[in-house]
């Protein structure tokens, strides 16, 4: 054991960049193949060399970064894991636990034949019919890794192990993240994985303090992930923003060691990597209807808007938003002009509608019909149900205590949640938004810590 | 206190103070451009458009608007094969006319011979009351023809009930229309919107004073019971109330309407009465439809329940193109009173109203139902 330990520490580096070295491949593959045409030799010569000069621009900005900084030996590796041992413990069981939901729900599904109860994908990916026998591993893996990423946020966000574990528990048996795990899984769903995964180091970009190297890993990682995200859903532009204005905070908040030179050493993988992409979104031709239809009417009530008498739209028909935008090129921006406080209004319903997602929904997953499960689900809902409508009070009183006890990360901690919340706005469909019951969760978990804190502080005094 | 807590407190205060600043300044903006728009189309150079009017059997009166859409002027670059051509529409009512307090017509789409892509099908009802209009009692919506693939979809003609064609003046057509500030706007009146988080959980159909109403109900009810119900999805309908209905993504067809939209007719009596086109994904079966029953214009149907999660309907309409309904989308107990408007024979329903983009779950119980007369 120690032999191989010894060995994974020798060759960490080396494995892991030629695993990227893969990975970014594959995507630029793909990627190329949306511009270049379907000459299968073009597209593999462009994505190796894409992919090289990626690894060469990583290899750079994470030069003297490597496995032996953070353990010099095994023996400190065997220290590391028993002092994380019940951590470890947790994340493999709900892993696990995950995972074997994940496979029995879609199982069920696909063999008794009840896609008909779920929308309909809009666009199918799907894998090699080569490893088409391991689809439902594969689904479940997906699942699992959600599940296991949702609880790594809620760590990072400030919320104690078991509390964690039980909001994980949470997510997992929630009926809008399992029934959103039949349609498209490799699409709609795996946007949640990847999210998850931007924010868990997002988080951890903000904590961090004068830490350098973990600094550049975590830029690293959220680098990374928007890049295959990217590939997976273009609606991940909706985080570059993001990602450069809290590039432009972790500057920041170093004080006079402001530099506009780190600034862009720091952007300087991210561009490199997601080059493709850039070329990609410049070619293609959208019609942005998706985005339209956040102004029609249907919107506002599955919003709870009661309307005026006025509207911009009134159905949900991919045809009729065609004509909306063919006939005025500024839709959408035409409406936030013209009718702001409409748009203001919609922004504060489009967050109460996610943060109430955990506390709404009192029935199985579809297609289940069970009485445990029936029971089991009552019971959770009874347990949460409670907070529909207050979360809203709740999301809002915990950024403020999270403000005042870490004024700059909280800040920024509350921005980047109150981001997460709103942006359903332009994509107001549930298959983009499910996953955000994790912020719901957080300020449940982050209430009862605070709580709970509190309590043990007045025993202690 | 910290200096830091001072600091986030003066922070949190100016927020919260530009926060209502400006809601105050958007709310004011927001006005002044309705008004800017309703201007532009009143002021706007129009035609009268003549018509030819047809009545039917059901005594329901249909105008049919002569040389619109004459030449297909394509506006915008196709997308996906998809061509349109818009014309812009203002109806001038007169309730001084009519006795009536509010209107409902149906704004028809029809397809050219050969086409069947039922997704070109924009109809939908307006619903205008007197009350809300202003002075020039106008309303104003855009109208379109579609062209895509071999499929044609175009606006045709609007519908009204006998008495209700009354209200109705003269229809003008637009002859600048994509000059308008925001070219999709339709006008139907002035009232503001509404958050459901701060929404009353009574609801009413009819022009009267709710409470005043309800405080007048006695014991001198009907109840509306099994053997009045035509149809009630899987027989959920019990001898004794409360009714509990659990509904999870199932549709009255085969037919997966997110392929297939404005297909399906099984169960959906509500919704095609109501002539509006069905949204993609959605499920908008009826759950509950009574016979035809008798009722005159002192009756008041009461209906009382309880919304766990979903959304749904409730719906009065009768054979003479009279459709009037409310949406039941705040979670919690609702109580709603309808106004039966003239002596007729009608239907009570009760149907779904969610869709599978926005999850697919209905639950709520109906503790009441009952019909009372007021003397």
């Amino acid at each position: 054991m120690r032999i191989l330990t010894n060995y994974l520490i020798k060759y960490f580096n080396f494995a892991s960049y030629f695993f990227l070295f893969l990975i970014i491949l594959t995507v630029d593959y793909f990627i190329f193949r949306k511009f270049l045409g379907t000459n299968r030799l073009i597209n593999i010569f462009c994505a190796t060399i894409h992919s090289f000069i990626s690894i060469w621009a990583i290899r750079i900005y994470l030069k003297d970064i490597s496995l032996k900084n953070y353990f010099a030996s095994s023996d400190e590796v065997f220290i590391f894991i028993k002092k994380y041992s019940e951590e470890f413990f947790l994340l493999i069981s709900l892993f696990f636990v995950s995972f074997l939901i994940g496979i029995i729900y879609f199982d069920y599904i696909y063999d008794h034949n009840l896609t008909n109860l779920f929308y309909e994908r809009t666009t199918l990916v799907a894998l090699p019919k080569i490893i088409n026998p391991l689809n439902d591993l594969i689904v479940g893996l997906i699942f699992s890794s959600t599940c296991v990423f949702c609880y790594l946020v809620l760590r990072s966000a400030f919320i104690s192990k078991y509390i964690a574990l039980i909001l994980t528990f949470y997510f997992i048996s929630s009926p809008t993240n399992i029934y959103n795990l039949i349609p498209s899984p490799f699409r709609d769903y795996f946007k949640a994985t990847i999210i998850f995964f931007i924010l868990i180091f997002f988080i951890n970009l903000i904590k961090n303090r004068k830490n350098i190297s973990n600094e550049k890993i975590f830029i690293f990682f959220i680098s990374f992930g928007i890049f295959f995200g990217l590939w997976i859903r273009s609606d991940f532009l909706i985080y570059v923003p993001l990602f450069v204005f809290f590039l432009i905070f972790n500057e920041i908040k170093k004080g006079s060691n402001f530099s506009a030179t780190s600034l862009f050493q720091n952007i300087f993988p991210f561009l490199i990597l997601c080059l493709p992409h850039i070329i990609a979104q410049l070619e293609m031709v959208g019609d942005n209807f998706a985005i339209a239809s956040s102004f029609i009417i249907t919107q506002n009530h599955s919003l709870g808007i009661e309307n005026g008498l006025y509207d911009s739209g009134y159905i949900f028909i991919d045809e009729y938003l065609r004509n909306l935008i063919n006939i005025d090129k500024d839709y959408t921006f035409s409406n936030i002009v013209y009718f702001p406080l409409d748009f203001l209004q919609k922004i504060l319903a489009t967050q109460i509608n996610v943060l109430n997602l955990s506390f709404k929904f009192s029935l199985p997953p579809p297609g289940l019909y069970n009485e445990m499960i029936d029971i089991f689900y009552m019971a959770r809902f009874a347990s949460l149900s409670f907070l529909h409508n207050i979360i809203l009070i709740v999301f809002y009183i915990c950024i403020l205590i999270l403000i005042f006890k870490k004024p700059q990360t909280g800040f920024m901690i509350s921005l980047l949640f109150i981001f997460i919340i709103s942006y359903p706005l332009i994509q107001n469909q549930i298959r983009h938004y499910f996953y955000i019951e994790i912020i719901s969760l957080w300020s449940v978990g982050y209430i009862i810590e605070t709580i709970t804190t509190k309590l043990r502080d007045n025993e202690k005094n | 206190m910290k200096k830091t807590n001072s600091i986030n407190l003066i922070l949190l205060f100016l927020c919260l103070i530009s926060l209502i600043i400006i809601f105050f300044f958007f709310s004011y903006l927001q006005n002044k451009n309705i008004t800017k728009i309703i201007e532009k189309i009143l002021k706007s150079e129009k035609s009268e458009v003549s018509y030819t009017i047809i009545n039917d059997n059901h005594e329901n009166v249909t105008i049919l608007p002569n040389k619109l859409f004459n030449e297909f002027q394509i506006i915008g670059d196709p997308i996906h094969n998809q061509y349109v051509s818009q014309e812009y529409l203002i109806l001038k009512l007169n309730f001084k006319n009519c006795k009536k307090n509010s209107i409902s017509p149906l704004v028809s789409y029809a397809f050219s011979e050969n086409s069947s892509n039922k997704r070109l099908d924009f109809s939908r009802r307006l619903f205008v009351k007197k009350d809300q209009l202003s002075s020039s009692q106008i309303i104003s919506f855009p109208i379109y023809y579609t062209k895509k693939d071999d499929h044609d979809g175009f606006f045709r003609s609007i519908k009204f009930q006998k008495n209700e064609f009354e209200c109705f003046d003269k229809i003008y057509q637009i002859k600048n229309n994509l000059d308008i500030n925001i070219n999709s706007f339709s006008y139907f009146g002035t009232k503001s919107p509404e958050l459901l988080l701060f929404k009353r959980n009574n609801f009413q159909i009819g022009n009267f004073d709710y409470n005043n109403v309800k405080k007048k109900f006695n014991s001198n009810f009907e109840n509306i019971s099994k053997n009045q119900i035509n149809y009630s999805y899987k027989d959920s309908i019990k001898l004794k109330k409360p009714w509990k209905f659990l509904f999870h993504s199932e549709r009255s067809c085969e037919l997966n309407n997110c392929s297939f939209p404005n297909s399906c007719k099984k169960n959906r009596k509500s919704v095609l009465i109501e002539g509006t086109p069905e949204q993609v994904c959605s499920i908008d079966n009826d759950i509950v439809v009574t016979k035809k029953i008798y009722m005159n214009n002192k009756n008041y149907i009461y209906i009382s329940g309880n919304l766990i999660a979903g959304q749904i309907k409730l719906n009065i309409f009768n054979e003479k193109n009279f459709f009037r309904n409310i949406k039941i989308n705040k979670k919690g107990k609702f109580e709603t009173i309808i106004k039966i408007p003239f002596d007729d024979k009608f239907r009570f329903s009760i149907s779904n109203n969610i869709n599978l983009y926005n999850y697919s779950e209905n639950h709520f119980y109906i503790n009441d139902l009952k019909i009372f007369s007021l003397n």
